[in-house]
């Protein structure tokens, strides 16, 4: 749903402070221990989780302290990470629920079933590493008519010329990978960070789903 | 390009050779990703790339295998993309490296083709080579895909057989998905994870293939099979006992399919099939397998 993150944003900003997004791996290291992890992000300082569907190809950007092997040598299934979701929307029904990982799963699992279950339990985003614009009918379009937000990734390597392809249909954040390589594995240095946010602010002023609302009439 | 250090991966080292070959001719430094499991089984090639100044590193992630050698190899490029040029060593994997793959691979099917004119004067009847991730394949078939005379056939690794998971007859055996950034026939679960599958020739032992050869087997221009690891073994002694050529276990599993097809076929028709590679690298796993200690 956009409106519960556009609404968050919205908050934030009028408190005049930016959002902190937290990631944790959905069935790490089972699924009543990622759940009540879940629950406890919001009182200790979330304001978006990024809740991880496992994949076990450690692949570009997952982090290195997620650990898909260890969810899902628990059963972790996509249902299963779902199901993570809506439980948790039982009794937070503020916080944005954004899904991470690899399309593999969601390819199987069927796109237009996993957009319809992703939306009954609570979810408002998707950030799928592996899907480039070009690839935008696949999940992308589908889940933007849905209302669920899909967040791209930029990087240090996205440059001027590519960006506005990259955010052409994102909507909710941008998700900037402030180093080349493992997020998580060195910490990047802010101010070239700093420098690459003002870049990327430069070409971000409509939303891909404001645009395609507008084109929808 | 500006690239000043070179990194691949490898199954059985045949690419990591070739890439630490022209990585010493060139004078870059060259980082070569291997699964534990085949620098274990493939020592001989593993020796040939240190010799040649590569470092090779062992990835213990997942089976050990070619997979998890590309995932470290992919890691490893995202971070050093600046300098770093990722030489990948079959058709699949991202875009445009299975295209690229497949157009210098060509030369092998384009000078098979030449050599068979010459040599007979006509097309072969039958073109067959094994497929792992798919380039030696696609190298040979391509420049026969547009002969509509010409059978082609590629020879998947049936592994232990079909009915487990330990195979890696990804396109007989497996279903559609998406991997290392293609969509192409794969080993996977009902939940769309990706198996390890098994294969007794390192080099066939990936759970995906290239995406062109998964068009190939859908518009139905090329068939594709699977050989056993005990079928593949069995050919790689018997091209040794009758040619005097000692044949890698890969391309072994070609052979087994030739050896089932031959006696099938008129005595005038032709088979081309690809050799990819030559055994000396597998002599102690086989060895081992055979009960005889080197
Ligand atoms: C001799 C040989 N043939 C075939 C293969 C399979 O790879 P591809 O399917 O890319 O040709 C390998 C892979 O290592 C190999 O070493």
């Amino acid at each position: 749903m956009t409106a519960r993150m556009d609404k968050r944003f919205a908050d934030l900003a009028a408190e005049g402070r930016p959002a902190l997004v937290t990631y944790f791996m959905g069935g790490d290291p089972d699924f009543d221990t990622s759940l009540a992890i879940m629950k406890a992000l919001p009182s200790a300082g979330s304001d978006i989780i990024e809740l991880g569907m496992p994949f076990p190809i450690r692949w570009p950007t997952v982090r290195p302290f997620s650990l898909p092997a260890s969810a899902l040598k628990g059963g972790q299934t996509l249902a299963k990470t779902l199901e993570i979701a809506r439980r948790f929307r039982e009794g937070d029904q503020d916080t944005p629920i954004v899904m991470m990982g690899y399309y593999n799963p969601i390819y199987i699992y069927g796109v237009e079933r996993f957009l319809d279950d992703a939306l009954a339990c609570g979810i408002d985003g998707l950030i799928v590493v592996d899907l480039p614009p070009e690839m935008d009918d696949e999940l992308c379009i589908p889940a933007l008519k849905k209302d669920i937000n899909f967040i791209r990734l930029a990087t240090p390597t996205t440059d001027d010329k590519r960006l506005p392809k990259v955010l052409e249909n994102t909507s909710g954040f941008v998700y900037y990978v402030s180093m080349n390589g493992i997020t998580g594995s060195a910490l990047p240095d802010p101010t070239v960070v700093g420098g690459a946010v003002q870049r990327i602010k430069g070409h971000t002023k409509t939303s891909g789903l404001r645009r395609l609302r507008r084109q929808d009439g | 390009m500006g690239k000043t250090r070179i990194i691949a991966e490898t199954g059985a080292g045949q690419h990591g050779v070739a890439s630490a070959t022209v990585a010493a001719r060139f004078g870059l430094p060259c980082v070569v990703y291997m699964g534990a499991t085949d620098v274990e089984r493939q020592a001989p090639n593993v020796f040939r790339m240190k010799l040649l100044g590569a470092e090779v590193k062992p990835v213990t992630a997942g089976s050990g295998t070619l997979k998890d050698a590309m995932n470290e190899a992919l890691r490893d490029w995202v971070t050093n993309v600046d300098d770093t040029y990722y030489l990948i060593g079959t058709a699949a994997g991202p875009h445009p490296y299975p295209e690229m793959v497949h157009d210098f691979q060509s030369v092998i099917g384009i000078e098979a083709k030449q050599q068979m004119l010459e040599a007979e004067g006509r097309l072969p009847d039958l073109v067959i080579a094994a497929v792992g991730g798919g380039s030696n394949a696609i190298g040979i078939f391509h420049p026969f895909l547009d002969d509509g005379s010409v059978k082609i056939v590629g020879v998947e690794a049936g592994g232990k057989g079909l009915e487990g998971d330990e195979h890696c007859a990804s396109i007989t055996a497996g279903s559609p998905g998406v991997l290392h950034g293609n969509r192409t026939y794969l080993l996977q679960d009902s939940d769309g994870q990706i198996k390890e599958g098994h294969s007794i020739s390192a080099g066939l032992d990936y759970p995906g293939i290239g995406p062109e050869h998964s068009w190939l087997a859908d518009i139905g221009r090329v068939d594709y099979v699977p050989i056993m690891d005990h079928e593949a073994l069995e050919a790689f002694q018997v091209l040794t006992r009758l040619e005097g050529i000692i044949p890698a276990l890969e391309p072994s599993h070609a052979i087994a399919e030739v050896i089932k097809r031959a006696p099938k076929m008129g005595k005038d028709e032709i088979i081309l099939m690809n050799l990819s590679g030559r055994g000396d690298k597998d002599i102690f796993t086989v060895g081992k397998l055979l009960g005889m200690g080197l």
